[in-house]
């Protein structure tokens, strides 16, 4: 794995997806197989790289590795990208998910099949390179290039209310990025006042030091547009929107990676820059998670539509990210991040379950549908295991990183514990009501063809096996992010002592 | 004196000379188009050569220097990318176009008059060349009655634009000590020449004119409005407060360009929305765009003139690019372009609507294209000089212009029933297409030869 160091690997990584869009374009749409295994392939090659970065990663190192630097348009923009332990399992996330969704829409997708494998390499490529800007003009090319490729999934091969779903994904997004990037400019300028010279450079940026006023107006900023984005609630309403509407590979990127992109947001940039601004903050964002929490598995309860429920479910998933988070200590942080990787198997799994029943059944409805375990035993099988994954059972992924957030959150306040706990009861209410709705019971509903075929089950798999690895033996991911997490705690919370440069040798 | 300088618009005063006498004779006008374009890259080749680092003038009145050098073989770009998207247009439109090609040539000689001096009355010269063949050109589709009001109106408020223009720059000659800023008289007449200005570009509470016109002209002269005008243009509006405030402006002058850059962004933003046509969209969303680059004029002397000239040339590329994109939306004739035409281009041209979203999207300023970058760079400019509110009410508006962009899109993408727009982009209009998306892209990407060639024309002034 030697050569992994001497070869720009992240560059590679992330331009290999928008190389095989631009290579698609050029293809003849009529030809869609051949566009189909052309994408495959081309999301498979980023994940032999993505697979080859997380074995060469050296855990015992907490910085940045993997570093490129290049200077770009001047001015301080420069291409500069790395991994540390709290990118990596998001960006090998990513790598998987995408190889996955091509084979997801191998039968789902039969219209304009080139279109779109060209928007899904050109997502990839996009939130690859968000888990791996270090300069935060990058980040924010590739925070609003994932939009537009996005835009035309929900918009084009979505559901009935596909065109309302995508334009409120859009302009809810567009609120929160021009906002962050407003607070880009006040930054950049603040550090041109401070040091004489101009730098986006993250590693720059979190030298300088800001008063306590101007970092809250800056992260107030940051903040809408990452609380947008994971959704914390008041700004979750585009999500149960979007992931209803979208076709099954958008809602799984959606819940997938999209979302964490938000809560990386929050501990990547806002909260090691404006730390006093944390500090005067923290309390009403850990209300908000909370409440997600609670009001995300309540509205699941409610829900008829199996998307709905789990697109509901997710805001309630992510609410436990972000308490984790906020809890800034080590137990907390690793927890949230494991549970990132956890939700993007677990959810973006239910949506491959919700998809594949869809493709049978042709409703979404739970009440029109019932006992389908007969028909399907293989699909109820992985049911059971993704949906208990999601709920927490011990032994499966689930368990970890709800475990550790708790636990995270019962040292700073009992309470918040005890409430959060809820969380994990109103998740198995709503998801074991909804199995038994969907697979047991009586038959109401004729399928069209049988139980999973190879191609599904070959992209169940990996979500499966992971979901096991991760809750038994999660060892293998925590020594790798451990070091970062401890140092980026540092870095919040010692703003004064830590020397950030430091950190990028 | 230095017979240099005169090459440029005696080069093109040829051209127009024999364009002129061909089109009594040619009955196919896309074969006059052809023969322009071959006149025009000869001429066009002579003006890059002629360019030096050397300032030669003609006592003042015509001055070749680097930045009027640049702006000319700009304008000889943008020509003859509208010349391109013409021939494919006149070929295929039902109506004659006796007069078109010489017009816009005519209209390239004002646009090079204007670029090229120093002194107030020559550059007023120029811009009535300018003004006067664009009256006309608006007129050009003799049979769509829309075309004769847009025709009309543009004289009627020109005129009056120019009447102003011509009295503020009386006033300041007048003053025999140059412009002073203690002297009422001077002030009174640099306020006069914004309006004048403000008008010819379309920025609020001047730009009534601007959706009519927009609308009823054929497009591919809409695409010359609302390129060649509006960057000759904020060029000469730059040089002249260049010349005379060298950079520094006077508090009142900051004041009423910000009040003007708010309500452009604000008015044409939210008036777009409303548009069911295409063109009339464009027009309000171009208002708005000359509210974003007045904002570089609030920094000049810091920085600003680089990001104004950046976003001008982007603007040419991405405007320009959505303009020749509607151009090929035709049938039997007759142009299509409400909104409910577009309804399932996707299927019927590919790679037409490809284009057009380039474009929309990049209008809208989405990264990884030119929009993104002139907009960043103007934006941030900005807020380093202080003007936070004013970067505030641009953000709130790009983002307000999101919708409207994204609605054809919507129309072309998302929707399943037919509608009547049909595209045929001819190879002219294909080449001229791909010269507008590499463009966008490269601006977007790498703009390192795009701010080199801006620096260098404003090596010198400022």
């Amino acid at each position: 794995m030697e050569i992994v160091k001497e070869i720009p690997v992240l560059s590679i990584t992330i331009f290999s997806p928008l190389a095989g869009a631009i290579i698609l374009l050029f293809l003849r749409g009529e030809r869609k197989n051949l566009i189909r295994w052309f994408s495959l392939l081309i999301s498979i090659f980023t994940l032999i790289f993505a697979v080859s970065i997380l074995i060469s990663f050296e855990s015992e190192r907490p910085g940045y590795q993997f570093l490129e630097k290049k200077e770009w348009l001047g001015m301080g923009i420069n291409w500069s990208v790395g991994i540390d332990g709290i990118s990596l399992p998001l960006f090998f996330l990513t790598a998987l998910i995408f190889p996955i969704c091509i084979l997801a829409s191998w039968s789902q997708i039969e219209n304009k099949v080139k279109e779109f494998h060209i928007f899904l390499l050109l997502t990839e490529t996009a939130i690859l390179g968000v888990f791996s800007s270090l300069n935060l003009f990058l980040f924010y090319i590739f925070w609003e290039g994932m939009l537009i490729p996005m835009y035309f999934i929900i918009g084009v091969w979505g559901s009935s209310q596909r065109v309302y779903a995508t334009i409120k994904f859009v302009i809810f997004t567009m609120v929160g990025s021009l906002m962050m990037l407003l607070s880009f400019f006040v930054l950049y300028s603040y550090y041109f006042k401070a040091s004489g010279f101009y730098s986006f450079e993250l590693s720059d940026l979190l030298s300088l030091s800001l008063s306590p006023r101007i970092q809250l107006w800056l992260f107030l900023g940051f903040a809408l547009s990452f609380a947008i984005k994971v959704p914390m609630i008041p700004f979750h309403t585009w999500l149960p929107d979007a992931h209803t509407e979208a076709p099954t590979a958008g809602s799984v990127i959606l819940a997938g990676v999209l979302l964490k992109m938000g809560a990386y947001g929050f501990i990547r940039f806002a909260f090691p820059l404006f730390p006093s601004a944390l500090e005067q903050l923290r309390t009403p964002l850990i209300y908000l998670s909370i409440g997600a929490i609670i009001y995300g598995g309540l509205m699941a309860l409610a829900q008829k539509d199996l998307k709905r429920l789990v697109a509901y479910s997710s805001i309630s998933h992510m609410g436990f990210i972000t308490l984790g988070l906020l809890t800034l200590n080590e137990i907390g942080v690793q927890g949230a991040l494991i549970q990132m990787v956890n939700h993007g198997l677990s959810t973006g799994g239910l949506f491959l379950i919700v998809g594949a029943i869809y493709e049978r059944t042709h409703t979404r409805v739970m009440g029109e549908m019932g006992g389908l375990s007969k028909k399907l035993p293989i699909l109820s099988a992985f049911f059971v295991i993704i949906m208990l994954s999601s709920i927490g059972l011990p032994g499966l992924n689930g368990f970890v990183g709800e475990f550790l957030i708790l636990t995270g959150t019962f040292k700073i306040n009992i309470t918040y514990s005890a409430i959060s706990a809820l969380g994990i009861v109103l998740s198995a209410a709503y998801l074991l009501w909804a199995f038994q709705r969907v697979m047991q019971g009586e038959t109401r509903k004729e399928i069209d063809h049988g139980d999973l075929r190879i191609r599904e089950i070959l992209y169940f798999i990996p979500i499966i096996l992971l979901i096991f690895w991760i809750g038994l033996y999660p060892k293998t991911f925590f020594t790798k992010m451990d070091k970062s997490v401890k140092a980026s705690i540092e870095i919040i919370k010692n703003p004064e002592f830590f020397n950030a440069k430091e950190l990028l040798k | 004196m230095n017979p240099v300088v005169f090459i440029p618009i005696g080069s093109l005063t040829l051209c127009i000379l024999i364009v002129l006498f061909l089109d009594l004779f040619v009955k196919k006008k896309e074969i006059l188009g052809y023969i322009s374009i071959l006149l025009l890259l000869p001429s066009a080749f002579l003006c890059f050569y002629s360019a030096g680092e050397k300032k030669l003038s003609y006592e003042g009145g015509i001055i070749l220097d680097s930045f009027s050098s640049h702006l000319i073989i700009l304008s000889f770009f943008i020509l003859l990318l509208i010349l391109l998207i013409s021939i494919n247009y006149t070929s295929r439109h039902s109506s004659s176009f006796d007069g078109y090609y010489p017009l816009l040539l005519f209209a390239l000689s004002g646009m090079v008059v204007m670029v090229s001096s120093l002194n107030l009355l020559v550059i007023f010269l120029g811009l009535e060349i300018l003004s006067i063949s664009s009256y006309a050109l608006s007129s050009m589709d003799k049979r769509n009655i829309a075309s004769a009001e847009a025709g009309t109106k543009y004289f009627l408020l020109g005129a009056l634009s120019s009447a102003f223009l011509i009295f503020g720059i009386v006033l300041i000659l007048s003053t025999t000590e140059g412009f002073t800023l203690s002297s009422y008289i001077s002030i009174l007449g640099m306020a006069l020449i914004v309006v004048g200005f403000s008008f010819k570009l379309s920025l609020v509470p001047f730009h009534a004119w601007t959706p009519d016109v927009y609308e009823g002209s054929p497009v591919p002269v809409t695409t010359f409005f609302s390129l060649g005008p509006k960057i000759a243009g904020f060029a000469v509006f730059l040089r002249i407060l260049e010349v005379y405030f060298s950079g520094n402006l006077p508090s009142f002058l900051i004041n009423s360009l910000w009040l003007i850059s708010a309500l452009s962004m604000i008015l044409g933003n939210f008036s777009a929305l409303r548009q069911k046509n295409i063109k009339r969209m464009l027009a309000y969303s171009s208002i708005a765009h000359s509210g974003y680059i007045l904002m570089g004029f609030l920094s000049l002397g810091r920085g600003g003139e680089k990001w104004i000239l950046f976003y001008l040339l982007s603007y040419l590329f991405i405007n320009g690019g959505a303009f020749a994109s509607l151009s090929a939306l035709m049938k039997e004739g007759k142009e299509y372009v409400e909104l409910e035409d577009l309804s399932g281009l996707s299927k019927r041209s590919p790679w037409l609507s490809a284009f057009l979203s380039l474009f929309l999207v990049s209008l809208a300023g989405f990264p990884p294209t030119a929009g993104f970058l002139a907009k960043f760079y103007i934006f941030s400019n900005a807020i380093q000089n202080g003007h936070f509110w004013l970067t505030f009410i641009a953000i709130i508006t790009t983002l307000i212009s999101v919708y409207y962009y994204l609605r054809p899109i919507v129309y072309m993408y998302m929707r399943e029933e037919e509608g009547k727009a049909e595209g045929f982009p001819g190879f002219p209009l294909i080449l001229a297409l791909f010269i507008f998306a590499l463009g966008t892209l490269h601006l977007g990407i790498f703009p390192k030869q795009a701010l080199y060639f801006i620096l260098k024309a404003l090596s010198s002034i400022g």
